[in-house]
């Protein structure tokens, strides 16, 4: 034996103890195990759940508990009920008979009076702490030798016991504790992004998925306005959404509704959300076929992109085993590879391999060209313009740039390093940085006349604390911006004196510093504005907090519907320019 | 037979829900557990006085104030569809998840038969197999449940801070991620606070579900726990000259399916049990 095996062993030996003393593991004999599935473990060992000798007197209790739970567990098996009780087909009377006479007892016991097995206590003794001890017990035992827990058959039977799940109370507690703990990042690292790992989509969209009225109303538990009104921190909100895609969840039978939930059938579009949506976890299959689940494919996964998704990431990489027939309170649990994980490697070449290759992009740009090139309109897009239509348009040039609602989005470096630097791209980014530079300058030049608005009036406080209407100063959004370069310019110019001091906490109130300064300045200068104060913030929506490249698009194509499998109508997914891109890459 | 008979309730079982229903207006239904929590202990100051009516413009002025400091801040977090890079590169996110493994730290792993270096040795090669197969990011769970990060107060029962050996394995993981050019989604809490394991005692998840429950062990959390980790983070450099705030953690996300865990949504794929008041 090594060194290192010994020392293994006696890690072992530790945990066994640790399990030994620990009242919520067992580990169980042969025989327990029969006792337990035949209700008379408690009678043939009175003392066995009660170290406590205060317990003792329960065991008859526990006994009756044991034997009704079984009753109404096996209740959810017919083949175990049949078994059991006797019935039409068999079992019960003639349990133990060599000679089955089958319709004879079935129909005999029809009239055959049962013998009553246990005491229906009702309630009662769940309602005591043994009770409860017993019943985690008893869940423990049913439930733990599962990874982790999805018996939802276990559900109706504890309610109808009198206990209920525990668990977070409302919703409101979780968008509070969402807002607060996003709040707390973002003060730590302005920069940073946040999101919350949701079940579905039914907690990230106010798009009505169901009709089945006895379950919750589905709504975005995460947008701005409920996480700030919730916990009451501004900087407490999402950056990004992420839900969580599976096929089915916990429900074999896929209904129309739950396969509207999986985000391979819809535009990213269809939830009607301001920020990006991840796909944040799925299975390799995707709802629909004949068994609710068809394979996920990597034209699937890739087709996310063309959909407006910002990712889509499978589960999983890892699965925790345990040691074979020590299912219970196992010392021994591995982490393994999942069950999924080479098919998660060749998936996910493939849809690399369509990432990096812009004959896939182009494939798709070339059946969706966007709308403000082809005309379509967002009502009335369902058959996408022709391949020579959409090419004429391309070789206009940047002269349709114009007719763009908005100033198009560069197109992005995909992040990925791409293998196909071609000189093709090269041109299309030199071409998008000149617009998005111009765009730049324009935006620049309307900054006075989109600025002059006033965004906020600072209100100085008197040396009692109390505000002073008549010496407020309005402040426009220019005012605001200006103040705001200067500031950034100011701490980097400090960041590059001093390197070494560690960054984050002087940039935390950064405009609120500002706008204190401006208030005690004009605690000085301002006049007085007569009897009437004014308004104190003009319009909290005026200020829409304007991205420094334009508003982006969010839809090109009418449709929600892809006419053709894998490929969205969000064409713009990648953010290339469709215009861009030119005829020369046919 | 039985359990018909059971569905119809007894005479007296009928008059007691009777004399009950009669009595609803009496405290008996008022139940604390099931009455909703009063907002004016959770909200800060500034938003109820917003509510209140009495000084709007402050809390609005809080608020416009916060937009302009977040969106003057750094580069735009997004463009369009997609989600922009710290260097503000948008990207379409390919990866897989890891898993609601308790990793962190190597040392506390002691739930699952591997030593740390075998459990390093796992993570690095599962990176280094993403990344070759053409991911660029992954999902990595932290706390998890709380069993074994961050640390509690035993007394208190409110978290106390994050142990110098889960801020070192963290940014062991981080600076390896970024060795394998893979972005970090780091996902702090989960809904197996509720799961019902043998390797997560009760008393686990009732100090974890407080986090959720209770405003105070809220601001506990952040204040002892999550602040210090990423002022530590945001402190230490990794490889590349950049901050682990910078360059490790891509988005941090705050819990995974809390959904599950809560009662109002009716999801119950988790069990904890109480007894019903």
């Amino acid at each position: 034996m090594t060194e290192r095996e010994g020392e293994r062993e006696r890690e072992r030996e530790e945990k066994n103890k640790e399990t030994r003393n620990n009242s919520h593991s067992f580990s169980l004999s042969k025989k327990t195990k029969k006792q337990l599935t035949r209700g008379e473990y408690a009678f043939s060992n009175p003392g066995a759940f009660n170290s406590d000798p205060r317990r003792k007197s329960d065991y008859q209790d526990i006994a009756f508990m044991q034997k009704d739970m079984q009753r109404v567990d096996s209740s959810d098996s017919s083949q175990v009920r049949r078994r059991r009780e006797g019935g039409f087909w068999g079992g019960g009377s003639s349990k133990g008979k060599k000679t089955h006479l089958f319709f004879f007892h079935s129909f005999f016991s029809l009239f055959k009076k049962k013998k009553k097995q246990a005491i229906y206590y009702g309630d009662y003794f769940l309602k005591t702490w043994q009770g409860k001890d017993f019943f985690n017990w008893y869940l423990y035992h049913d439930v733990f030798g599962q990874f982790n827990s999805d018996y939802y058959y276990l559900l109706d039977q504890v309610k109808n016991r009198g206990l209920v799940t525990k668990g977070i109370r409302s919703a409101y507690n979780i968008q509070r504790t969402v807002n607060r703990l996003a709040g707390a990042i973002k003060r730590a690292d302005p920069g940073a992004r946040v999101t919350v790992g949701s079940d579905s989509t039914s907690w990230i969209s106010d798009r009505q998925l169901t009709l089945q009225p006895w379950r919750p109303k589905n709504r975005n538990l995460y947008s701005d306005a409920a996480l700030v009104g919730a916990g009451g921190d501004p900087l407490g909100t999402l950056d990004f959404y992420q839900a969580h895609c599976y096929p089915d969840w916990s429900d074999p039978n896929v209904n129309e509704f739950d396969r509207d939930k999986v985000v391979f059938h819809r535009d990213k579009s269809y939830w009607g959300l301001d920020k990006p949506l991840l796909a944040g976890e799925f299975w390799d299959a995707v709802a629909g076929g004949p068994q609710g689940r068809n394979p996920l494919t990597p034209e699937a996964w890739h087709g996310l992109a063309a959909k407006g998704y910002a990712g889509g990431l499978g589960w999983a990489w890892f699965d925790v085993r345990e040691q074979p027939g020590v299912a219970l309170a196992s010392p021994w649990r591995y982490v393994v590879k999942h069950a999924m994980q080479d098919h998660w490697i060749a998936l996910m070449r493939e849809v690399r391999n369509r990432m990096d290759n812009p004959a896939y992009a182009f494939k798709a740009l070339r059946l969706y060209p966007n709308a403000a090139l082809s005309g379509a309109s967002e009502e009335g897009a369902a058959a996408a313009p022709s391949l020579d239509a959409a090419l004429s348009a391309n070789a206009t040039g940047s002269s349709s740039a114009a007719a763009l609602p908005g100033a198009p989005i560069a197109p992005p470096d995909v992040g990925f390093v791409s293998a196909v630097e071609d000189a093709a791209a090269a041109r299309l980014r030199a071409a998008a940085a000149a617009k998005q530079a111009a765009q730049e300058a324009a935006a620049a030049s309307s900054v006075q006349a989109r600025d002059t608005r006033v965004l906020a009036v600072v209100v100085p406080r008197d040396g009692g604390g109390n505000e002073d209407p008549t010496k407020a100063t309005a402040l426009s959004a220019a005012d605001v911006e200006r103040m705001v370069a200067e500031r950034t310019a100011a701490a980097l110019s400090e960041d590059a004196a001093s390197e070494e001091t560690a960054a984050g906490e002087e940039e935390e109130d950064g405009l609120l510093e500002v706008l204190q300064a401006v208030a005690e300045a004009s605690a000085l200068t301002a006049p007085s504005a007569g009897d009437r104060a004014p308004p104190l913030v003009a319009s909290a929506s005026s200020w829409g907090a304007p991205s420094p490249r334009g508003p982006s698009w969010t839809r090109v194509f009418g449709s929600s519907e892809s006419p053709v499998e894998g490929f969205g109508t969000e064409a713009d997914a990648y953010g290339f320019d469709a215009e861009a891109w030119g005829p020369d890459q046919a | 037979m039985e359990k018909r008979r059971r569905l119809f309730p007894s005479a007296a079982t009928v008059l007691v829900l009777a004399l009950l229903a009669l009595s609803a207006g009496s405290p008996f239904f008022c139940a604390p557990a099931l009455a909703k929590k009063s907002k004016d202990a959770t909200t800060p100051k500034s938003f109820l006085a917003a509510r209140d009516g009495a000084s709007a413009d402050v809390a609005e002025m809080e608020q416009l104030a916060a937009t302009a400091a977040a969106a003057a801040n750094a580069l735009p977090k997004s463009a369009g569809n997609l989600v922009t890079t710290r260097d503000g590169k948008p990207f379409f996110m390919l990866g897989v998840n890891l898993g609601n493994v308790k990793f962190l730290p190597f040392s506390k792993a002691t739930q699952y038969t591997h030593t740390p270096a075998e459990l390093q040795a796992i993570l690095d090669g599962a990176l280094r197999d993403i990344a070759a197969a053409g991911g660029n990011t992954v999902r990595f769970w932290l706390h998890i449940d709380g069993s074994s990060s961050p640390e509690w107060d035993p007394s208190t029962g409110l978290a106390a801070g994050v142990s110098p050996e889960t801020l070192r394995d963290l940014k062991w993981f981080l600076q390896r991620a970024r060795d394998n050019r893979l972005e970090v989604i780091l996902s702090l809490w989960s809904h197996d606070i509720l799961a019902v394991r043998r390797c997560n005692p009760p008393a686990t998840r009732d100090r974890a579900l407080r986090i959720w429950e209770d405003p105070a062990a809220t601001d506990a959390y952040i204040q002892r726990a999550l602040a210090p980790m990423m002022a530590d983070l945001g402190a230490s450099k990794m490889t590349d000259g950049r901050s682990f705030l910078q360059g490790g953690v891509f988005s941090w996300e705050i819990a995974n399916e809390p959904e599950e865990a809560c009662e109002e949504l009716e999801f119950n794929t988790n069990y904890q049990y109480k007894v019903r008041e």
